[in-house]
């Protein structure tokens, strides 16, 4: 190993109110130290804590040591740590708090940044030995730790921002863009407090930091903040290496890979540049650590004002040691480089002796991002798919999935992510091995890992341990809803019920995630059924975005692997839900808990929590009954949030989360009382009908339904034609914004059209309204419906035809046709006749 | 007894009020309007007639695929449910013309269950169509038809290249029992009987219909550009044989030839003069004297 080493080392790395923590070595060997409160000499301590990361830098692992003080410290207390000669280790002296602002204002922290491959591991790891700590333990000892230098939260910060913007980063073509001013929005400012907050606590600990992470310069806004928010002093350095040795394919014959990572490395560093600006930056070529290393150690010292001098010979040892330890990569023969590449990297290199990329640089990586920007929406979609689709195909065959499935599984699809889960299921694994298949195809944001939970009821689990828990509705009262008049052949009958209990409940640190009904405590997963609900019919829990598997009482709930949540909440209400996105849903099932929950008048003013791609209208819906200046806070499909306190209610009505429509499932479980939903209606509508303006609009509204794959009336066009001539208005009700929706049907005396969601509209109708509904003969489920809207003094009549396709499983999804004849005659004697 | 009239239109702002008006002179007590997509303003000055009692209006997107399907279904549907004793179809261009003025006087309503109705184009001129400024009785003296029976009018041109098309007698509409119909034909040139009946079908001698295919030279290439849109849709369901007319148009659109066909359908003072000497044109009142002394016979 050549000579010895002849010096003091060492670094106190941690001081808190409590401890002193760092590593020291006398001639190579673990030294012995001198703890000083405030210039007295506390303790003499013999270095012998075991520590991986010091053998990694060559030193003695033995080397480190622990000391805990006599009592707790104050702020004004300063903590010596000396060699016997009287020798301060670097970071001292020090005190256990750094939250003084002008304390903070001495504070560093040094980024290294540069593409992989290009030697940031190595830089990063000469920085570190220069004393600035630029990973924690726990990092190092999860991998063989010579190459990796990235800091676990900050990969994982960075990762949430990116993936805000592209769920399916990471992604191998890296051609994310981020749109203007990313930086200022809610989510991204959300995780940015939070890498604020757990920048400020590593502080306290160190007046100096460092991390390693080629993202960073993609976010640099967003460091900018954080840095200029903890007024820390910022130290760039940045790997560079020539383009046609980083991210070389495999396949050094495969020209098109070749032009790929040349791509690669001119979108990276172009965007570095323009991002770095004319700010100071050490640029450390990565060829030259191995031509004349002194003159990088140098430029890398003296950017870092380190009082260490490159000349110093144990200095020189450890450098040589790390640029030795398989930290080189292979240098591989260079194939020619394209001339724009060649010219930035010349470009790079020659700004490198002034600390400072040069306006040549900078014109070049401009004019190849303006390129980019010309390109991208034709290059990135081709891009992001030829680096995809090898991956998924691999893993699609590998399982026997459907490709049709996995890709809808890969958006929000629902549906299409539980048959993923099914058929992985079909194939016999065990929830972690089919997760695990699960996960590596669709790259579903915060979905790390599957844990066994116990599955629970809301209300009961909130009855026992809610903050908060106030019954507005004890239940258990018998009802009846009988059907609507039917015009047709029909199935209909009188449902049956009893009510559930309704309540208004705040639970303490939960979590939910985007699309999930699901609420995770940290004991059992949520959900919103009540006595026997869950067990009477076959519900299919794998349709929530949470639950990966149910078995029996328990469910494998999908989770993150981190310490956090995407965000974290103080409190909020949750309108979360895998119906948020269907209108129906929505009005029938949704928002009627937020404005029972306004109704008792024990919600607090907090924030609801909403997801946040549902169709804007349900959003507009919810605005208009909602408290003047209350916040919505979206969560994206599958994101996670950690609430504090978490408000919740129950639905009216037990609403299964895809139920299986078999000879156990019986409509009446769908069944809420018309007498005590009616309030509510009103309560909504009232809310709504404030907005609106004064009457108008058309009197006679056909409801109309673009044409779907499901429960489709056949002849459509020429039923709306019909109804036209009639006098109906034909509306697209998605084409409207929810105000225009609600206005038409509240001006309405005459609204048909096909069965569907948009009936739900009928809840904003005034009473007197007529309103015949088309539907087939499977009019079994419509009282769930009509029964409420007879409650609010509307007059629902069904008028039916025949099937003309049936669908297997859930009959009510059933195209068929109505005979526009007798429809057209129906209108006539409807129109004109004043009785019910 | 009722009388529903189905008019069918597209882009015919020019002649929509006066056909309108027409049918309401005649006797029509319900008009059910379709339109098909105009963009001229005829789909608004239907709706401002619209009324439960006598005037439907409804509109169909004609560049859908389905829309002679929907065009059939919705109106014979709206025909049977509007409690109607008959039921004629028509476009925008065409004038029925019962010899008293009034449809309900027609002598062979009561026997038949069908009437085909034969139909006349009338002669325009460089100053416009050679019609009387209104249809009543007392001026069909002032209304030219050109009565030229030619069998097969497609044949005849396709050898006959200087022939003009305007010149022939046109193919026939009908008016029929609502409850007789099942469907339209195309164009509303005949119904589909319902249940496969055989109808009783006569062609009425008192009852003629005056077509305006030409008016101005506006109207004519709007309506070429129409058809060419339609085709590029239904091309396939027109065929070789339907509306081979407007296929003929459309080709010399494509040549820059419109405009020398409109000119060609003009007639000037020579022509109507040869035609009426040789009785290729008569007024209306001529063709029902001419028609009324042989007695009306069954449609073939």
């Amino acid at each position: 190993m050549g000579r010895s080493l002849r010096a003091h080392l060492g670094y106190l790395d941690i001081c808190t109110e409590l401890q002193a923590v760092g590593w020291a070595t006398t001639d190579g060997e673990p030294a012995e130290v001198e703890i000083l409160l405030n210039g007295q000499r506390l303790a003499r301590v013999q270095c012998n804590v075991e520590r991986t990361d010091l053998r990694l830098h060559g030193l003695a692992a033995n080397a480190g040591f622990s000391f805990t003080f006599p009592r707790p410290l104050a702020a004004s207390d300063e903590v010596s740590v000396c060699f016997t000669d009287g020798t301060h280790l670097r970071n001292s002296p020090n005190n256990s708090t750094r939250e003084g602002p002008d304390e903070q204002a001495g504070q560093r922290i040094t980024i290294v940044a540069g593409m992989r491959g290009s030697g940031t591991s190595l830089c990063a790891n000469l920085v570190a030995l220069l004393g600035i700590p630029m990973r924690e333990e726990s990092d190092a000892s999860r991998t063989d730790g010579l190459g990796n230098w990235e800091r676990d939260e900050i990969v994982h910060y960075h990762d949430r921002v990116l993936r805000l913007f592209d769920p399916n980063w990471p992604e191998d073509c890296h051609a994310l863009s981020l749109p203007p001013n990313w930086w200022t929005a809610p989510m991204v400012r959300a995780i940015r407090d939070e890498m604020i907050d757990w920048l400020a606590v590593k502080l306290k600990r160190t007046r100096n930091l460092g991390f390693k992470d080629p993202r960073t310069v993609r976010l640099l806004p967003l460091w900018d903040q954080i840095c200029a928010e903890l007024r820390l002093d910022v130290r760039w350095v940045f790997c560079v290496r020539d383009p046609a040795q980083v991210a070389r394919p495999p396949r050094a014959s495969d020209e098109m890979a070749i032009r790929n990572a040349e791509y690669r490395w001119m979108a990276y560093n172009s965007h570095a540049i323009r991002n770095l600006g004319d700010r100071a930056v050490c640029i450390i070529p990565y060829e030259e650590w191995f031509a004349e290393a002194g003159r990088n150690l140098t430029q890398l010292i003296s950017h870092l004002d380190n009082a260490l001098s490159a000349n110093m010979p144990i200095f020189q040892e450890l450098s040589r040691r790390v640029i030795a330890a398989n930290l080189r990569h292979e240098n591989r023969p260079s194939p020619n480089t394209d001339l724009l590449t060649g010219s930035l990297h010349r470009a790079i290199l020659q700004s490198a002796p002034q600390c400072r990329f040069s306006p040549q640089a900078r014109d070049t990586a401009d004019s190849f991002i303006a390129f980019q920007e010309l390109v991208g929406a034709i290059l990135v979609p081709h891009a992001r798919t030829a680096s995809s689709l090898s991956h998924q195909a691999s893993e699609t065959a590998r399982w026997r999935l459907p490709p049709d499935i996995v890709e809808k599984a890969r958006g929000d699809n629902l549906f299409a992510q539980m048959d993923v889960k099914n058929i992985l299921a079909e194939r016999r694994l065990q929830a972690p091995e089919a997760f695990e298949a699960y996960r590596q195809l669709l790259r579903l944001q915060d979905s790390d890992h599957i844990r066994l939970r116990p599955l629970r009821s809301l209300n009961e689990i909130a009855a026992q341990r809610g903050l908060t828990y106030f019954e507005t509705d004890p239940g258990g009262e018998p009802f009846t809803i009988e059907s609507a008049r039917v015009i047709g052949k029909s199935n209909h009958r009188t449902l049956k019920g009893i009510s559930r209990p309704i309540y208004l409940a705040c639970l303490a640190d939960a979590r939910v995630r985007g699309r999930s009904a699901a609420i995770e405590l940290s004991e059992a997963i949520l959900l919103d059924y009540q006595g026997d609900e869950l067990k009477r019919l076959d519900d299919r829990l794998e349709f929530d975005p949470a639950i990966f598997r149910a078995q029996g009482d328990t469910v494998w709930a999908i989770a993150v692997d981190r310490r956090s949540c995407s965000i974290a909440i103080n409190e909020a209400f949750s309108l979360l839900g895998p119906h948020t996105y269907y209108f129906g849903h929505w009005i029938w099932e949704c928002l009627p808990k937020y404005v029972a929950a306004l109704l008792s008048n024990k919600l607090p003013p907090i924030p609801v929590l909403i997801d946040a791609d549902m169709p804007k209208t349900h959003r507009q819906a919810l605005e208009l009954v909602m408290p003047e200046g209350t916040p919505l806070i979206e969560l994206a499909p599958f994101m996670t949030a950690r609430v504090e306190r978490l408000w919740c209610s129950p639905s009216q009505m037990h609403m299964p989360l895809l139920e299986r429509m078999n000879e156990r499932f019986k409509w009446d479980y769908l069944a809420s009382p018309p007498a005590r939903f009616a309030p509510i209606i009103r309560g909504m509508a009232q809310r709504m009908c404030s907005a609106l303006p004064p009457k108008g609009g058309a009197e006679r509204v056909f409801l109309a339904r673009k044409p779907s794959a499901h429960r489709r009336m056949i002849n459509d066009r020429v039923i709306e034609a019909v109804a036209q001539a009639h006098g109906f208005h034909v509306v697209y009700p998605e084409d409207l914004d929810f105000l225009e929706q609600v206005h038409l049907l509240r001006n309405a005396r005459f609204v048909t059209g096909p069965e569907g969601s948009a009936f739900f509209l009928g809840f904003f109708s005034s009473p007197g309204t007529r309103m015949c509904i088309l539907d087939h003969p499977h009019t079994a489920g419509l009282p769930l419906l009509t029964g409420p809207l007879a409650e609010i003094g509307v007059e629902p009549v069904v008028f039916t035809g025949p099937y003309a396709s049936m669908h297997d499983e859930w009959p009510h999804m059933s195209d068929y046709e109505i005979d526009e004849k007798a429809f057209s005659r129906f209108l006539n004697g409807w129109l004109r006749d004043n009785t019910p | 007894m009722k009388v529903v009239a189905v008019l069918s239109v597209k882009d015919e702002a020019e002649l929509i009020e006066r056909t309108i008006q027409h049918l309401q002179e005649i006797g029509v007590d319900l008009i059910i309007g379709c339109d098909m997509n105009s963009t001229d303003g005829t789909y608004e000055a239907l709706q401002e007639h619209k009324s439960d009692k006598n005037f439907w209006v409804f509109r169909l997107d004609d560049q859908l695929a389905d829309d002679f399907q929907t065009w059939s279904r919705a109106n014979t549907a709206l025909v049977r449910s509007a409690e109607a004793d008959w039921a004629i179809f028509l476009d925008a261009d065409e004038y029925w013309i019962p010899v008293s003025g009034s449809l309900k006087d027609c002598t062979t309503l009561t026997e038949t269950d069908v009437l085909t109705v034969d139909r006349f184009n009338i002669p325009v001129s460089a100053d416009g169509p050679l019609m009387p400024s209104k249809l009543a009785p007392k001026y069909y003296n002032d209304l030219l038809l050109a009565t030229e029976v030619v069998d097969d009018l497609r044949l005849h041109m396709r050898n006959n290249p200087a022939a003009v098309w305007i010149r022939a007698k046109a193919e026939p509409k009908v008016m029929a029992r609502p409850e007789q119909i099942e469907g339209l034909a195309l164009g509303g040139h005949d119904i589909v009987a319902a249940h496969a009946r055989l109808l009783r079908r006569r062609t009425p001698n008192d009852l003629i219909i005056a077509h305006l295919p030409f008016s101005t030279r506006s109207r004519f290439r709007r309506k070429v550009d129409n058809i060419r849109r339609l085709f590029r849709i239904h091309d396939e369901f027109f065929g070789e044989l339907t509306a081979w007319h407007w296929r003929r148009w459309l080709a010399l659109d494509e040549m820059g030839r419109l405009d020398e066909e409109f000119d060609r359908t003009l007639f000037n003072a020579g022509d109507i003069a040869e035609m009426r000497m040789r009785g290729a044109i008569l007024s209306a009142e001529d063709l029902f004297r001419e028609r009324m002394t042989t007695a009306d016979a069954p449609t073939p």
